[in-house]
């Protein structure tokens, strides 16, 4: 499966951030699935033209949570056993589907990204209240 | 000693000079004026990189490489190892440079919005394979041929010999001999190996480079594939004609046996090889705009007048005429021409320049006829050439009038024969072949309703653009079969023999030439833009 990934540099979002939680989101949703992958650190900084340094703090950051491993000569993976919570299964697969629904909804209704995000972001903080 | 320390010191300087050059080139080919990076633009950067890496690639230096010659005043020192790293570690440094500086050259991601992919790239995920098979199969082949010869004794020239047989000195041909096969497997084999393994790893650079944001990420994949194309199918005529020189030694005559005939049967199969190569197209972009060889589609548009596309059909027709001295050429280069003095090269240029300029007038001919009013008054452009063709084609006369000049001083300084003056005038005859073009273009019949000025505006800056490519071409001669002469105008003759100057090679002048061949190709290659965007009248508009 090849997942994509995107950052906004005029973002508020710090972009070590916005790489940290597409990957996790993408390995919660089964889209990087456990054993799979990802770029090297050098190699995801130059794809997306920013300090290695970054890309290094989001990965490590990952790392500390258990969702990816890093190992010398595999590189770095999404770990084998994730920890609860972070588990895909059907459930990931029925969120990614609500997560596509809510992008075609905002996509019609002719609203940016940066304006679902927000949205969601809303909606989130609500719902954990 | 000092040969030895010298070698990887030029080897580096100019290799570092050269890339940094290519570099600049090719950033600039990349650049898109409106938007920073294109489809279009990305696409034209991995042509001209296939291009320079093809003219970097040219082992017509090395050719003779192990023959021992029976006059050693042509090459007294075949065996000196400046000359055979030098012969052999151009092309294929230089090739695998030029790949290399061309995936290092595509510029990073502008826009505030960044995406990529989430996957290890891996060269098998990109690789032509049927393509890489084949380059794999001609790598063997030419490491089997390489090590029979290893196997083959080397022979002793013999000199040419001056007979006083009563009046008349007669004088006996001499019969070249070679180094041991064993010396020279070694060189060819630590090319083939460092090729091979330059290949793999560009082929790895290729797979790894950024994601560029102008492209998908299907696109982005599809261009790794061209460009892995054009570096897998120039690499595969370099190791073809490591093994057309190993096949040269190999097939060259005992001079004590009687026969003195030889074939040799890897110049056919790397010829083969050439031709296959050329003809093995990339994979094409799906971005929109771009034509079936990766190039945007200009030119051929519909509502355009039927002179138009007669002239966009006359391009190709150009191109190939040029190609014709490739079939004169196997014959001139051989023949008893070369022998006299060395006038192949020239020969070639303008027989190249005289067809180009042949179909050029023919086409405004057909155009004449075809399209032509004799009642309609004459439009002539108000530019005819645009002024980066115009400087070019100053830049390449004053440059072959200086490399003329010298060369005729140090002639006469060495007292032999004047044979800057057959070049002179087969330069002379190629620009006389442009003249009927420009007079064509002129006083032609005028085309009505149609882009008279702009038809003849593209048929001069052809003209043009072939006569620049010939001078250049014709400097580039001066320089390659001329060095004796230009060494002698450089260097001072009571120091000795010059640096670098062995017998009939002195390296400054070689490489100058290299680079003018270099020029005339690509001068040759430059497409007609400026005024022929201009012709092409918008399609009216039904009134709203």
């Amino acid at each position: 499966m090849t997942a994509g990934l995107s950052i906004d540099l005029r973002s508020a979002v710090p972009p070590f951030e916005q790489i940290r939680a597409q990957i996790a989101a993408l390995i919660s949703a089964g889209a990087l699935e456990p054993g799979a992958n990802l770029p090297t650190v050098r190699r995801l900084a130059a794809d997306l033209g920013i300090a290695a340094g970054t890309v290094a703090r989001a990965y490590r950051e990952l790392e500390h949570a258990g969702l990816v491993e890093t190992g010398r000569r595999k590189g770095t993976t999404v770990a084998a056993s994730l920890p609860s919570g972070a588990s895909p299964g059907g459930a990931g697969v029925e969120v990614e589907q609500a997560a596509d629904r809510l992008i075609a909804a905002a996509r019609s209704a002719h609203l940016d990204d940066a304006a679902v995000l927000e949205l969601f972001r809303a909606r989130l903080s609500r719902t954990s209240d | 000693m000092p040969g030895l320390l010298y070698v990887p010191s030029m080897l580096v300087v100019g290799l570092s000079l050269g890339a940094m050059v290519v570099y600049i080139v090719l950033r600039w080919v990349s650049h898109d004026p409106a938007t920073g990076t294109s489809a279009a633009s990305l696409s034209n950067h991995a042509l001209w990189v296939g291009i320079i890496g093809w003219v970097a690639s040219s082992l017509q230096g090395a050719m003779n490489l192990g023959i021992i010659p029976a006059n050693p005043a042509v090459a007294p020192y075949p065996r000196a190892t400046e000359a055979i790293v030098l012969a052999l570690a151009w092309p294929v440094l230089g090739c695998l440079a030029v790949h290399a500086v061309g995936q290092l050259s595509y510029p990073g991601p502008q826009q505030a919005r960044r995406r990529t992919v989430l996957s290890v790239r891996r060269i098998r995920d990109f690789l032509p394979r049927r393509l890489a098979l084949v380059t794999g199969g001609i790598f063997v082949a030419t490491g089997a041929l390489i090590a029979v010869v290893a196997m083959l004794p080397g022979f002793d020239a013999v000199p040419a010999v001056a007979v006083n047989d009563g009046a008349v000195p007669l004088i006996l041909g001499g019969r070249d001999g070679r180094i041991p096969g064993l010396e020279l497997a070694a060189w060819l084999g630590a090319a083939l190996v460092v090729l091979a393994g330059g290949t793999v790893l560009v082929l790895l650079l290729i797979a790894g480079r950024r994601q560029l944001e102008a492209l998908d990420a299907a696109d982005n994949a599809t261009l790794r594939s061209i460009a892995m194309n054009r570096l897998l199918r120039t690499v595969a005529t370099i190791a073809a004609g490591l093994g057309v020189i190993a096949g040269n030694f190999a097939t060259h005559p005992d001079p004590a046996a009687v026969s003195t005939g030889w074939v040799n049967p890897a110049g056919l199969a790397g010829m083969a090889v050439l031709l296959v190569m050329f003809c093995w197209r990339p994979p094409t972009l799906a971005a929109s705009l771009l034509g079936p060889d990766n190039r945007p589609v200009e030119g051929l548009r519909s509502g355009q007048h039927p002179a138009a596309r007669l002239l966009s059909s006359l391009g190709p027709l150009h191109a190939a005429a040029a190609g014709l001295p490739l079939v004169v050429g196997a014959f001139v280069l051989s023949g008893p021409a070369a022998e006299t003095f060395d006038l192949g090269w020239a020969v070639f240029a303008t027989v190249a320049a005289v067809a180009s300029s042949a179909v050029l007038a023919a086409g405004e001919l057909v155009l004449q006829h075809n399209y032509g009013d004799a009642g309609v008054p004459r439009s002539q452009p108000r530019r005819t050439v645009g002024p980066a063709m115009l400087t070019t084609a100053v830049l390449a006369l004053v440059a072959f009038l200086l490399a003329l000049a010298i060369t005729a001083v140090g002639q006469n300084s060495l007292g032999g024969a004047a044979d800057w003056l057959p070049i002179a005038g087969l330069a002379a005859a190629g620009a006389a072949a442009s003249l009927p073009v420009a007079l064509l273009a002129r006083f032609r019949r005028s085309v009505p309703k149609g882009p008279d000025a702009a038809l003849r505006a593209v048929t001069v800056h052809r003209a043009v653009r072939t006569l620049s490519s010939l001078l250049a071409a014709s400097t580039a001669a001066l320089l390659l079969t001329q060095t004796p002469a230009w060494a002698t105008v450089f260097t001072a003759a009571e120091a000795g023999a010059p640096f670098g100057f062995y017998g009939g090679e002195w390296w400054p002048a070689s490489v100058a030439g290299g680079v003018f061949v270099a020029a005339a190709i690509v001068i040759a290659i430059v497409p007609v833009r400026l005024p022929y965007r201009g012709f092409v009248r918008p399609t009216p508009q039904p009134a709203a």
